[in-house]
């Protein structure tokens, strides 16, 4: 019985070639998942939506001679628990449902607070959709929905 | 029994890259706040992973099911899965109490354990699967009866 050995430079030049293989493949996933990504990117603008810090306080909130539209960014149930009056709920949840509802009440002019609860993110979201809307004097309530609570306490 | 746990893997690895990413596509503007509330990236790379990072789940998802892709795409997805494992941690060691954005719209918090126990499991999965696609190492000695 003869007991032959295979080549180990036979065999690593298979391997090289079989990695260079995935190697290519590897590059080429990369590359066909940038070509829709790029054409996405031409329709929707190669720098971000400019970011407008637009904080305010309570305080200024309640003290700005502009009448407010409330815009509750909170999911429905904790908005059902407990809201300020007249606010609307538009989350990302029922963006689509409730979206005409602020389009009934805004008069330009006006301004847009939108509130969710003191260490959530919603609110920014929201109030960025928003002004991609087109809508002026949207606000985000430093807070939340907790520095209006604390200020009706106050007052 | 190796070849079907193999091609479940690869099965659920598919569904589930290619459901994250059309979910994604969908709403890229979501997508970029939520990759902004984790703070790791400056906006201007953070609204280019937006747009990329769904597609390329996408391609890697799909890559699972060619056979001369597969290899690649477990690379990849297992990349893309310990950066995001590591996005996760970051974020929960610093406190933040913010949406994965894993699979796109979602009010909740993250829950940050059962995140990265589920991106563990898929990462063990896809390199379980790549270790199966890589090229074998030779036999040491192959007997070949005499004549």
């Amino acid at each position: 019985m003869n007991v032959s050995r295979p080549r180990r430079s036979s065999h690593l030049s298979t391997t090289v070639i079989k990695l260079a293989r995935k190697a290519k493949a590897f590059l080429f996933l990369v590359v066909v998942a940038s070509v829709p990504a790029i054409a996405q990117l031409s329709h929707s603008g190669f720098s971000p939506p400019a970011e407008i810090p637009f904080g305010i306080s309570i305080e200024e909130a309640l003290t700005h001679p502009k009448t407010i539209v409330w815009i509750d960014a909170r999911d429905e149930n904790t908005f059902e628990i407990a809201h300020v009056p007249g606010a609307l709920n538009i989350n990302r949840i029922n963006w689509n449902l409730t979206l005409p509802s602020l389009f009934a009440v805004y008069v330009p002019g006006k301004n847009v607070i939108v509130y969710c609860s003191p260490d959530c993110s919603e609110s920014e979201e929201i109030a960025a959709r928003i002004r991609e809307l087109g809508f002026e004097h949207v606000f985000v309530l430093e807070g939340g929905y907790a520095a209006w609570k604390q200020a009706q306490r106050g007052s | 029994m190796k070849g079907i746990i193999l091609l479940i893997i690869r099965c659920l690895l598919f569904a589930i890259f290619a459901y994250a990413g059309m979910v994604k596509t969908m709403d890229v503007s979501s997508f970029y706040h939520d990759i902004r509330l984790y703070h790791l990236l400056p906006d201007e790379a953070a609204w280019y992973w937006a747009h990329y990072l769904p597609w390329l789940e996408m391609a890697a998802g799909a890559g699972l099911m060619i056979k001369c892709t597969r290899a690649s795409s477990c690379l990849i997805i297992s990349l893309l899965l310990l950066v995001f494992m590591g996005a996760a941690v970051s974020a929960w060691l610093r406190g933040f109490n913010i949406e994965c954005g894993c699979f796109g719209q979602h009010l909740s918090p993250s829950n940050y354990l059962w995140i990265l126990l589920r991106d563990l499991a898929m990462f063990v999965g896809a390199i379980y699967l790549l270790k199966s696609t890589l090229p074998k190492a030779p036999r040491r000695a192959t007997a070949i009866p005499s004549n």
